[in-house]
């Protein structure tokens, strides 16, 4: 990218991904990368929604269940779960979805204000909706969901 | 040229020779290209630089002879000028004298004004006739690209080094950690290849492990080396401290000597960092608390003037730092003092009071053994924050305490945090990793005997030593706490101090890499890291002092 070329300020670029059939988005500047599902370690006694580690290329990462966090069942995993990992709190986090759908480019007046409650979830969670195809995209504020619902009283201060 | 400036002369010289050599680059450069605008410009800003820096040093001379320099290239800058032959031999010269002076600072300390001086004003005259007058006869001049020549008298000041950004060494660190685990892998892959091979093959195979086998002798080099270049002396460190318990005696009225020994052990920058505030905590409690006025000590048949001694030595895998002072100790009378306003239940029995016991007791906030709080070392809150600074780095902190002798503090740390020998152990279905140095010895419960001493809880007798026993489970969280079949005690700890854990299994010992764990986890503060092994397996590190803290009362 040529760096003395003005960034087009109104698009950005999510990652699309599936829980359950249901869309959601992730600005794409926050996540590092995608990866397939590799073995988890489970690690004892740590918050609900967090199900273990991975070990990616020496650095150990926490893994996220995404359904757990937004209230949906487990499922066992499939060839098409991934990981994406991304950025939490200053530390380096994976969070396991059903799948990942597609990168979205998005001018900034198509990201409409969410309404009240969005698939169960507090607004301050979600940063915008999107009808895409047809089908409503929720786009999520993902380091502030997760703080929000960890155990740790560090974080609900940290979010204050 | 006080003190403060001398920690950044070094600085400065290297900062000085490496802008230098940035000079002459961007010349010589322009000598071939000599419309090149932005090198130009980089001549005038290293120039700036210079003058900035010799300025906050109070180097004036070398200030003003780099403020003549930015005047002639921004005669080049300007337009005014071209990059003539003229020109040129000036801007030669000029670099090449500020080279000098950067010598003569770096082997006397201080500017050569009179050179200085002089070389000043020929850049200015030449700036302002035009064409340089003749220069008064100094040394010769080397073209750049030449090697100057050495100065025969003295050492180079710095000797021969260079700074290397630590992030830079982290990242040598952690590959070759990978390179560890990856060489282990290789092996187990090729040992259970070679099983399932005929004699023939099998042959093939022992060539294969003999490469490999060098090539680990050469991976062991090569992961001492980058570990050592982390080492840096613990003289940092003990330089400091002389003055430190001399200033803190003065104000006391106190005489105090500091004596040292092993200044050149070493130790990883981790480590430095972490022992530097331990360290100067410990020296100053020594001054304030441990040693007495000189009267105190004439009467007690001490010579006046105490004497801290600050030791330290490498002992197997570790580093230990002793701290020692000859002054009053905590004798029974401070002891009640010091647990007056606990609970009676709580308060440890003074006749048979431990160490570990009494560096509790002395680090609770609020507590100081002082009569009055000192300004200087104000409440006991030190020991709390020398404890917790060492443990942060998987170190340990011990105090040994003989009233009317003297204290003696004993730190332990380890050599490096990346990559450790641990015993790996099981329990309750989940492996952990436990640092070997801490590791004394593991037994089989069935020969040991173990009874419960009342408000002391469950202890083992083994041999002549009666140690607590200390069950993970409070520690790790598992609930219900009743544990399963534990047929091996790990005792663990260190010489003076050591409890039984009880495990299941024993899985052997390794050598894995240390990596920290993002604290989302939430683990239990007994968990010191999380190591991953040869098969890509990660295991949680346990944090044996710690453990300590999680005794089942």
């Amino acid at each position: 990218m040529d760096p003395s070329a003005e960034p087009k300020s109104a698009e950005t670029q999510f990652v699309v991904f599936l829980l359950d059939e249901e869309e959601y988005g992730l600005e794409i500047s926050s996540i590092h990368e995608i990866n397939r599902v590799c073995t988890i370690t489970n690690i004892p006694h740590t918050p609900e929604f967090i199900i273990g580690v991975v070990n990616l290329r020496g650095k150990i990462i926490p893994v996220v269940d995404t359904r757990r966090l937004l209230g949906l069942k487990p499922t066992a995993p499939t060839p098409s779960h991934r990981l994406i990992v991304t950025s939490i709190d200053g530390h380096m986090a994976a969070l396991l979805v059903d799948a990942v759908e597609q990168v979205l480019t998005l001018r900034h007046d198509e990201l409409l204000d969410p309404p009240s409650m969005a698939r169960n979830l507090d607004v301050e969670f979600v940063r915008g909706v999107a009808r895409i195809n047809d089908r409503l995209v929720v786009f999520l504020n993902m380091e502030k969901l997760i703080l929000s619902k960890h155990p740790n009283a560090i974080y609900a201060e940290a979010l204050e | 040229m006080g003190s403060k400036l001398h920690e950044y002369l070094d600085a400065f010289i290297q900062d000085a020779e490496e802008l230098l050599q940035d000079l002459d680059d961007n010349l010589l450069a322009l000598e071939k290209n000599p419309g090149e605008q932005q090198k130009i410009n980089r001549l005038f800003r290293i120039a700036h630089t210079l003058k900035g820096n010799s300025g906050l040093m109070g180097f004036n001379h070398v200030k003003a002879y780099t403020h003549a320099l930015e005047s002639v290239i921004s005669l080049l800058r300007s337009g005014k000028r071209q990059l003539d032959e003229g020109l040129f031999d000036v801007l030669f010269t000029a670099f090449g004298f500020l080279r000098e002076t950067i010598q003569y600072l770096k082997t006397h300390g201080d500017e050569n004004t009179d050179n200085l001086t002089s070389r000043t004003r020929w850049i200015l005259d030449f700036v302002a006739e035009g064409s340089p007058t003749p220069v008064e006869a100094v040394a010769t001049v080397p073209k750049p690209g030449a090697i100057p020549p050495m100065k025969a008298r003295e050492d180079l000041y710095l000797g021969d080094t260079i700074r290397v950004n630590v992030g830079k060494l982290d990242l040598l660190l952690d590959a070759v950690g990978e390179l560890v685990l990856n060489r282990t892998q290789t092996l187990e892959l090729v040992e259970a290849w070679r099983m399932d091979l005929g004699a023939n093959d099998a042959r093939k195979v022992d060539e294969l492990m003999e490469v490999l086998q060098h090539q680990g002798r050469i991976l062991g080099l090569v992961q001492e080396e980058v570990m050592k270049v982390r080492m840096i002396p613990i003289q940092h460190l003990f330089e400091r401290c002389p003055r430190i318990a001399r200033d803190v005696a003065s104000k006391l009225g106190k005489k105090v000597e500091l004596d040292w020994q092993g200044s050149s052990t070493e130790l990883d920058k981790k480590m430095i960092d972490a022992l530097s505030e331990p360290l100067l905590h410990l020296i100053n409690n020594a001054v304030a608390h441990g040693i007495e006025t000189p009267e105190e000590r004439r009467a007690a048949g001490k010579p006046a003037a105490g004497l801290i001694k600050v030791g330290a030595y490498n002992e197997h895998n570790q580093v230990v730092v002793t701290i020692e002072d000859d002054g009053q100790g905590i004798d029974a009378d401070k002891l009640e003092r010091l647990m007056s306003d606990l609970p009676a239940s709580e308060r440890p029995d003074a006749g048979s009071i431990t160490s570990r016991e009494l560096f509790d007791l002395l680090a609770r906030p609020g507590v100081s053994s002082a009569e009055e709080v000192t300004e200087i070392s104000g409440r006991g809150v030190g020991l709390d924050v020398v404890r917790s600074r060492i443990e942060g780095v998987n170190g340990s902190v011990e105090m040994f305490n003989n009233p009317g002798v003297g204290t003696r503090f004993v730190i332990r740390l380890p050599l490096t945090l990346a990559i450790i020998q641990a015993v790996l152990v099981r329990y309750r279905g989940v492996t952990f990793a436990v640092p070997q140095s801490f590791v004394q010895e593991i037994l089989m419960r069935s020969a040991c005997f173990v009874r419960t001493v009342e408000g002391r809880g469950r202890m083992v007798e083994i041999r002549e030593e009666i140690l607590p026993l200390v069950p993970l489970d409070a520690a790790l969280k598992f609930e219900p706490p009743e544990a399963g079949d534990c047929p091996y005690l790990v005792i663990a700890g260190t010489p003076e101090h050591r409890v039984a854990v009880p495990v299941e299994e024993l899985c052997g010992d390794r050598e894995v890499v240390v990596k920290t764990l993002n604290p989302l986890l939430g683990v239990s503060k007994y968990i010191s890291g999380a190591a991953i092994l040869g098969d890509g397996k990660i295991v949680l590190i346990l944090d044996i002092f710690a453990m300590f803290k999680a005794q089942v009362p």
